[in-house]
């Protein structure tokens, strides 16, 4: 159960952080794998990242199209719809209070001890 | 694009892959066919693909396929696969299609023999029996690819083989069911309708030209067209007819040709692998 909610805790961060990486730039999947490694998400495995596009594509927060890639065959690449740019923000602010939140009370337990 | 065309696409893509990635892929790939049957063929084929090209891409940067995907690829690819949309209509179509394949197989092999009716209902049966048989192997060999321990993956090997056996064994015993739905066609109209699908038979092998191990049903079908001919068309009757009498050398000339398709079909298979 604990395990459950700590990948859904860390999907849901996943998806707000990829909200941000895509409002910079389109990427496509192994891009935003190692934009994520360069966040310091260089452990999770990057299996993670396509159900993820998938979901967020099927709820309307991306669009994506194939584009010749620098490097290779045509790639997907994930860009932000409307929808994502306010999912976004949403993340942005719920990850605000939070962060505050959780940062107040490592905080208040240090000073106790 | 058409699924096809993607499933092509991957196929020339997977060559760039070392042995080890290859397998690694390879076995995700069986298992997102096997447990994808209900999920529409381009989002499956598309995002296969595009793993693939990130697998490349991540070899070319000295990372693994593992290292990349991930050392538990089955819990990533379930949650993909949960991802994807289904596709209902699409997989109602399939079971109809496979349907009237298996009930056209069985009807074939009715037919081949002047004069024969055929029990449409034990057809109908048969082959709504056997429906289910492909999409339960299929799901065991997707299983059994992602299964680390060698103990799970002979148990899923075990379920496969058994299931090939139980399928063929029921349908050999749905031989001894009779029902009254019997239809008794004239053998100008078989040997019509024989004609027609040989050549229209031959004509998809030259385009399509089937691989492993569908070119052996379709042979296999194709004969069955061709002797149903050849016993209805009068100037072949007799030879297809009369009576072969080789005494004690029945029995070691059977095996012998029985030997030799053996061995031709085994040399068929390993010059396709090589």
């Amino acid at each position: 159960m604990a395990k459950d909610n700590d990948t859904q805790m860390l999907k849901g961060i996943l998806q707000g952080c990829m909200l941000f990486l895509l409002a910079e730039n389109e990427l496509y999947g192994y891009a935003i794998g190692e934009a994520l490694s360069k966040y310091g998400f260089d452990e999770i495995p990057k299996g993670t990242i396509y159900p993820l596009l998938m979901t967020m594509e099927k709820k309307g927060l991306l669009n994506s199209r194939m584009k010749s890639s620098p490097d290779g065959p045509n790639r997907k690449y994930y860009s932000l719809t409307a929808a994502g740019v306010v999912a976004k923000q949403t993340f942005a602010n719920q990850w605000h209070v939070l962060s505050q939140s959780v940062e107040r009370l490592i905080q208040e337990e240090n000073n106790e001890s | 694009m058409k699924a096809d065309k993607i499933i092509a696409d991957n196929k020339q893509q997977r060559a760039k892959l070392s042995t080890g990635n290859k397998a690694y892929y390879e076995n995700l790939t069986l298992f997102m066919r096997g447990h994808g049957t209900l999920k529409n063929d381009m989002v499956l084929e598309s995002s296969l693909l595009e793993i693939l090209n990130d697998l490349i891409q991540a070899q070319r940067n000295g990372i693994s396929a593992r290292e990349y995907y991930g050392k538990t690829p089955q819990a990533q690819a379930q949650e993909l696969l949960a991802a994807m949309p289904n596709d209902i209509k699409g997989f109602i179509v399939f079971v109809f299609g496979l349907l009237f394949e298996l009930i056209g197989m069985f009807t074939l092999n009715d037919l081949v023999l002047p004069g024969s009716s055929l029990d449409v209902g034990r057809l109908l049966l048969q082959a709504a029996v056997m429906v289910p048989f492909p999409f339960m192997i299929l799901w065991c060999v997707g299983s059994a690819a992602l299964k680390a321990t060698g103990k799970l993956e002979a148990v899923f090997n075990g379920i496969i083989y058994g299931g090939i056996m139980l399928a063929l064994g029921i349908v050999m015993l749905l031989n001894l069911v009779h029902t009254s739905l019997i239809v008794r066609p004239a053998d100008h109209v078989v040997l019509l309708v024989a004609g027609s699908l040989l050549i229209g038979g031959l004509i998809w092998i030259s385009i399509q030209r089937p691989k492993l191990p569908f070119i052996f049903i379709t042979i296999y079908l194709m004969l069955q067209l061709l002797l149903a001919m050849l016993y209805r068309i009068p100037a072949t009757k007799n030879i297809m007819t009369a009576k072969l009498d080789l005494g004690v050398w029945t029995w070691p000339l059977v095996l012998l040709i029985g030997m030799l398709l053996v061995c031709l079909v085994g040399l068929f298979i390993w010059k396709h692998k090589k």
